[in-house]
């Protein structure tokens, strides 16, 4: 269980994509600002990472109209329905890990700490049917497995 | 609201680009904790609270632009009419509200029954709605015609029967000044209606003025008002209240390639002292019916008809342009003319206190001193019907731009005139365009609108300044605002007729743009000629013609 101490030094972003299981396991991302339980979290560290892959991954690129060359290909494969299997996924997956990575690398600084810098993201699965496909991936920082998970915590409202 | 704030995508890039900065920079500072560069909390709330910020910054600057003088010269089209109003107010400015447009309705009946035709009886022409101010009653006998709003009922040439009313728009706005000959149908035709029609053009009609118009007479409002230089000149004329909706005027002077009134002394040099003032008091001239007396002259057209002639004198229609049509008096058929035989220009110096020095019929073409005599064949009669000298009425569609005579009055006046000089008031040389263009469209697209376009297309070309040029790229721009989005214009053939002074055409056709021949010596030039173009002179043609995209 992390605490505030934890987040001492580091700079905290909004939780918006939670975990929903136990810490060490496979997750599915629930996705909320706030919940009946909390008024909001704070994360930090890989849960950070994760949060800043997944906004630039899943971002239509040109939809920002400021700011045109920010997001992916992902979902415009998606809409213009050019996945008909799985490899389809993969391939889309593939060019716009890329195009997310190197946006992430020209926005690194000095200060980052190794598990807020992106190393490499794998699709571990991809399963397509039912309207729907779910996405299992693995996100590694620059840290490798030398560093400590810190969980989101919950905030208070003022 | 009085300025329109913008759209979120059509901000400036650069602004919105420091706003993010500004705002990420302060929010940092205030909670350095918070990663603000990048991730959740800047893309939901640093990026559109920066918009946010961009947007009201850029209002309020737009704001404060539009109580300036000097960025509203500038962009007049920043603020809405209501802020500029304020702003004006300072300087006990008024902006001019629009007038609704009047005119004269002949109606036809087909038998002589006695008609009453109530207040707010409405018509429609072209789309746009009038109606009586008024009742009207119709009546057979000239012994029952007894006030102002009676009209007696006369027989036509084809057997009916016809009397006239008055007219108002529903609407401000120039777009109701139609034409003479239009079809203006009652909305509840009255018993034994056969048609109707515009006996004259329509006038009156204007728009209220736009914030380019009110603030380019503010310029002149700060001028002196006097016949001395050209922004004083205007000023002087506009400050005059019957005046004021004048379009566009160019004057001619000492040293100008035009002048040739300053050299009439047996001196071969200009000695001054003189200005020809080309005022353009309308949009489009106007058509007014003038019933006329003809002489049968004992010449003959070489088929056989008989040739008849008219005087139009200085006060018919002053500085009058053409005459368009000539038929027997109350023809049953409004279209068409007999044949124009020849117009044969002079002038008439009257007995007025005051007159410009003119020697010729071309110097005073198109002036208050222009007269005409005009020969025409009756094509309807056989030549032994009359002999030499009898007389016939006839009604004559003459084409004049309003108010040249009672401008000339005026500057004539002891009061106003210069003392050391004498100004001749002229209606423009004419060029009269006419522009064709094929419109391609998509398949699934809805065609557009054909008369907006043409009244926007002309409404274009009559606003052109005294600058002698029609582009073709200018007509394209206006067509394409009212273009689906698929949809292309092709070549635009611009075509246009210029009357010069002394009776000639000259006739100009382009597809890129045409211009007014630099013709000094025939009193024409950029600085003396004018475009009309009427919304019937619009030639659009809609093809569909591109496949679905």
């Amino acid at each position: 269980m992390s605490t505030v101490a934890d987040y001492v030094g580091r700079l905290n972003d909004y939780c918006v994509l939670r975990q929903t299981k136990a810490v060490g396991s496979s997750q599915e991302l629930e996705q909320a600002l706030f919940t009946a339980k909390d008024a909001g979290q704070i994360c930090t560290g890989v849960h950070k990472l994760m949060q800043r892959f997944l906004l630039i991954f899943l971002l239509k690129s040109g939809s920002l109209r400021y700011d045109p060359n920010r997001g992916t290909t992902f979902m415009v494969d998606a809409e213009r329905g050019y996945w008909r299997t799985v490899a389809d996924v993969r391939s889309s997956f593939t060019t716009s890990k890329d195009l997310a990575r190197r946006q992430m690398t020209s926005e690194v600084k000095t200060t980052d700490p190794n598990d807020e810098i992106l190393d490499d993201v794998t699709l571990d699965v991809v399963t397509l049917g039912d309207g729907k496909v779910n996405l299992t991936m693995t996100l590694t920082s620059l840290a490798g497995s030398n560093y400590t998970f810190i969980a989101p915590i919950s905030v208070s409202v003022r | 609201m009085a300025v329109t704030p913008q759209a979120l995508d059509a901000l400036s890039a650069e602004l919105v680009a420091a706003s993010i900065d500004e705002v990420s920079q302060r929010i940092a500072e205030d909670n350095p904790t918070l990663d603000v560069s990048r991730g959740v909390f800047y893309e939901l709330l640093v990026y559109y609270h920066a918009l946010l910020a961009t947007r009201l910054d850029t209002l309020i600057n737009d704001y404060r632009r539009a109580r300036s003088l000097l960025a509203l010269e500038q962009d007049p089209d920043l603020a809405d009419t209501d802020l500029v109003d304020d702003v004006l107010s300072n300087f006990r400015l008024e902006r001019k509200t629009g007038t609704a447009a009047t005119g004269s309705v002949a109606i036809i009946l087909s038998n002589n029954i006695t008609v009453t035709l109530g207040r707010n009886t409405f018509f429609q022409a072209q789309g746009l709605r009038y109606r009586t101010t008024q009742v009207y009653s119709a009546k057979a006998e000239a012994a029952q015609v007894n006030t102002a709003t009676d009209r007696l009922i006369t027989p036509t040439a084809d057997g009916r029967y016809m009397f006239t009313l008055e007219v108002e728009a529903l609407a401000t706005g120039a777009e109701y000044n139609i034409e003479k000959n239009t079809l203006v149908v009652p909305v509840n035709p009255p018993p034994a209606y056969v048609t109707s029609y515009a006996v004259t053009d329509f006038s009156a009609g204007t728009t209220a003025e736009t914030n380019t118009a009110v603030l380019k007479r503010l310029q002149e409002g700060i001028a002196a008002k006097t016949l001395s230089n050209r922004v004083t000149m205007a000023a002087f004329l506009r400050n005059i209240d019957a005046y004021s909706r004048i379009i566009g005027t160019s004057i001619i002077g000492c040293g100008d390639a035009e002048m040739f009134r300053d050299k009439h002394s047996i001196f071969p040099v200009a000695l001054g002292g003189r200005a020809d003032w080309y005022v353009r008091s309308e949009y489009l001239p106007v058509t007014v019916q003038k019933t006329i007396t003809a002489v049968r002259l004992s010449e003959n057209t070489i088929s056989g008809q008989p040739i008849w002639q008219f005087s139009i004198s200085r006060d018919t229609a002053p500085g009058f342009y053409e005459v368009r049509a000539i038929r027997p008096k109350n023809a049953a058929v409004i279209a068409g003319t007999l044949l124009l035989v020849s117009d044969t220009r002079g002038y008439d110096l009257g007995t007025d206190d005051f007159v410009p020095d003119i020697i010729s019929a071309t110097e005073a073409a198109y002036s208050r001193y222009q007269t005409a005599v005009i020969k025409f064949a009756d094509t309807t009669q056989d030549a032994m019907t009359y002999s030499a000298g009898a007389t016939l009425e006839y009604d004559a569609d003459i084409q004049y731009m309003p108010l040249i005579m009672e401008v000339q009055n005026t500057v004539n006046s002891r009061d106003i005139r210069h003392h050391g000089a004498d100004c001749l008031i002229k209606a423009p040389v004419p060029c009269f365009v006419q522009i064709s263009f094929t419109v391609y469209k998509q398949s699934n697209e809805t065609a557009p609108d054909v008369a907006d376009i043409q009244l926007a297309v002309s409404s274009a070309i009559n606003a052109i300044g005294f600058v002698g040029r029609v582009y073709a790229s200018k007509i394209q721009d206006v067509v394409h605002g009212f273009l689906p989005t698929n949809s292309s214009v092709g070549a635009i053939d611009i075509f246009g007729r210029i009357r010069y002074p002394d009776g000639s055409n000259k006739y100009l056709r382009n597809s890129e743009f045409i211009q007014i021949p630099d013709a000094p010596e025939s009193l024409v030039t950029y600085r003396t000629t004018q475009f009309f173009c009427r919304t019937e002179d619009v030639f659009v043609t809609i093809e569909t013609a591109i496949p679905e995209g």
